[in-house]
């Protein structure tokens, strides 16, 4: 049976780590990008059969030899999930305190990064007739205040999500823009250092429930 | 006459032209027109490999001085990964920011390298196995202790760029060189046929049901240096066809439907997989020797490539398929026309049409 090849960005923390762990549970061959060595190196410990490519989505120069190294070790692509994300700002601002800088960064790592990281692995995904995934956010629908460069950035990501999806039919590339909920992982409390963890999804669950629902795609 | 160069990156269809060299005629067509010289149920077989960074630059210690490395080949065999490589080597002389703006033809040879001396190549090594003349050496990617570097990718996208060319305005990205697919990184140059191509025009030729199949080809180096050397191109290549690939030719050509190659790496892969046995058979294979005109093509119904000077061994690969003065004709059209040769410049859609030719028995490939 051929073994279906998954790739994760920002898999080292949160949702994507708990994806990685459930697609090889599921025989996937799964590849993590993510931007720090010790971060890789425990979901080596973690999951040994993880293939771990150290770069960062926000940086135009590592997109290629991301994607050619991970085309490289998993011998071609099913999934792409565009899970890395940024909230622009290190702490939740009004929009108008803002730095344009931080709202660069937000939509450097959370819009153009996984544009650019599709374009280069679509061929890849032809070839599969495979599919590709973004993580959104309530953030990109509703006009939260404080959450000004993030919501913005992440209501692009959703809008782009649904154009690929639009145009990327006719190749038989399959396009989904999701939205995990509020999750108990590290980004949540630096936005929300006062967040009750009690009220927040474990990220295991979030991501048992994306994989129920490419299945049901699937099926 | 001579094409003027590309001397900038240009993909995709638009702006191009498309010489089409058929049975009856030769004419000049947008190059956004391919999809309808295309028909339903024809194949198209493009070239998904990747472009490494394939120009290192650093310094011979035992000399103290400076060098560019350039891949030409891999030697290695496929399972072994990128360790062993055929290589040109330089001597960079102090002075040019832009040191490949210098034609290589016109570069410094280094004679002061020796075979087992080491370069430092940017937090890559390299050693020095075998001189084969003039610039050319067979080179190792090594450790620290002289081991073979495993799983040397990385460091090769690290330390590496791509090839550049002294003609062109700009100095080349990694993304520049890249076609659409990013498949196996295993070519040296892009094959760039495949530039014809974006993605309003894949759509296209999917919904019109022309089939696209991927094949694997490690396109090597397209120049070594003075063209007398040129001659001597291609150099064996490494190639590769899927179970399905090898499915959908197989079915195509036993149905009838034509196989276009999207490419000479195309053309070449195969040509020589046809040669090997008949039906194609899955896997990695050595595609060696060269189509011309004394090693017709026999498997392929027409190729799309760029416009290639006459004296290029791309020029006389053209004669597999159609008789040197209709490639001259062609080329004369071609360059009346102002069109542009290189990576980035016009193409030729050529028919085959040498298939229905009485029967030759092949010559190896």
């Amino acid at each position: 049976m051929n073994q279906k090849r998954a790739l994760i960005t920002g898999g080292t923390q949160g949702l994507g780590k708990a994806l990685a762990g459930q697609l090889l549970a599921l025989d996937y061959r799964v590849a993590v990008i993510a931007r720090h060595a010790e971060g890789l190196a425990e979901l080596r410990k973690l999951h040994p059969e993880a293939i771990a490519l150290q770069g960062d989505v926000s940086r135009k120069e590592d997109i290629y030899p991301l994607a050619i190294q991970a085309i490289h070790d998993l011998r071609g692509l099913d999934l792409l999930v565009h899970n890395a994300s940024s909230l622009g700002p290190p702490r939740l601002k009004l929009l108008a305190d803002t730095e344009c800088e931080e709202f660069e960064n937000a939509l450097q790592t959370n819009v153009l990064g996984p544009f650019r990281l599709t374009k280069a692995l679509l061929g890849p995904l032809m070839e599969s007739r495979g599919r590709i995934v973004h993580i959104g956010s309530d953030a990109a629908l509703h006009p939260y205040s404080h959450w000004g460069a993030y919501g913005a950035s992440k209501a692009a990501l959703h809008h782009l999500s649904r154009i690929w999806e639009t145009e990327l039919s006719t190749l038989g590339i399959q396009v989904l823009s999701w939205d995990p909920g509020d999750m108990r992982t590290a980004m949540h409390f630096q936005a929300l250092p006062d967040a009750d963890p009690a009220g927040l999804k474990d990220p295991e669950t979030s991501a048992r429930e994306l994989i129920a629902r490419l299945e049901g795609a699937a099926s | 006459m001579k094409f003027s160069a590309a001397d900038r990156v240009a993909k995709g269809a638009f702006g191009k032209t498309l010489v089409v060299t058929e049975r009856e005629s030769i004419r000049l067509r947008p190059a956004s027109e391919l999809p309808a010289l295309l028909r339903p149920g024809d194949v198209l077989a493009y070239n998904n490999s990747s472009v490494l960074p394939a120009s290192f630059s650093g310094l011979h210690p035992v000399s103290n001085r400076r060098v560019e490395m350039r891949l030409v080949n891999l030697l290695s065999p496929i399972a072994a990964e990128w360790i062993d490589w055929g290589a040109l080597i330089w001597s960079l002389e102090p002075g040019p920011s832009e040191p490949w703006r210098v034609p290589t033809e016109s570069r410094q040879p280094a004679p002061f390298i020796r075979e087992g001396d080491r370069i430092e190549l940017g937090g890559i090594l390299a050693v020095v196995r075998e001189s084969q003349g003039q610039n050319r050496f067979s080179v190792r990617f090594i450790d620290e202790q002289g081991h073979p570097l495993r799983g040397v990718l990385p460091a090769m996208l690290k330390a590496g760029r791509p090839i550049q060319y002294a003609y062109h305005r700009q100095s080349l990205d990694l993304w520049d060189v890249q076609t659409l697919f990013t498949g196996p990184a295993v070519s040296i140059e892009p094959p760039s046929a495949a530039f014809i191509l974006d993605w309003e025009g894949v759509s296209t030729l999917t919904q019109k049901g022309i089939r696209l199949c991927p094949i694997t080809h490690a396109a090597g180096i397209s120049s070594l240096g003075p063209i007398e050397v040129d001659a001597q191109l291609p150099f064996p290549e490494w190639s590769y066809l899927s179970e399905g690939s090898a499915q959908i030719l197989n079915a195509a050509k036993e149905g009838h439907s034509r196989i276009i190659a999207l490419g000479t790496t195309v053309a070449r892969c195969l040509e020589s997989a046809y040669r090997l046995s008949n039906p194609l058979k899955p896997g990695w294979f050595l595609a060696e020797g060269k189509l011309g005109s004394e090693a017709p093509a026999l498997f392929i119904d027409a190729l799309i490539t760029g416009l290639h000077d006459e004296k290029t061994s791309h020029y006389a690969l053209e004669g597999a398929l159609i008789p040197s003065r209709r490639a001259a004709e062609a080329n004369a059209m071609a360059a009346a026309a102002g069109l542009k040769d290189h990576e980035f410049g016009d193409f030729h859609f050529i028919e085959n049409q040498s298939l229905r030719a009485p029967h030759r028995e092949p010559v190896p490939v």
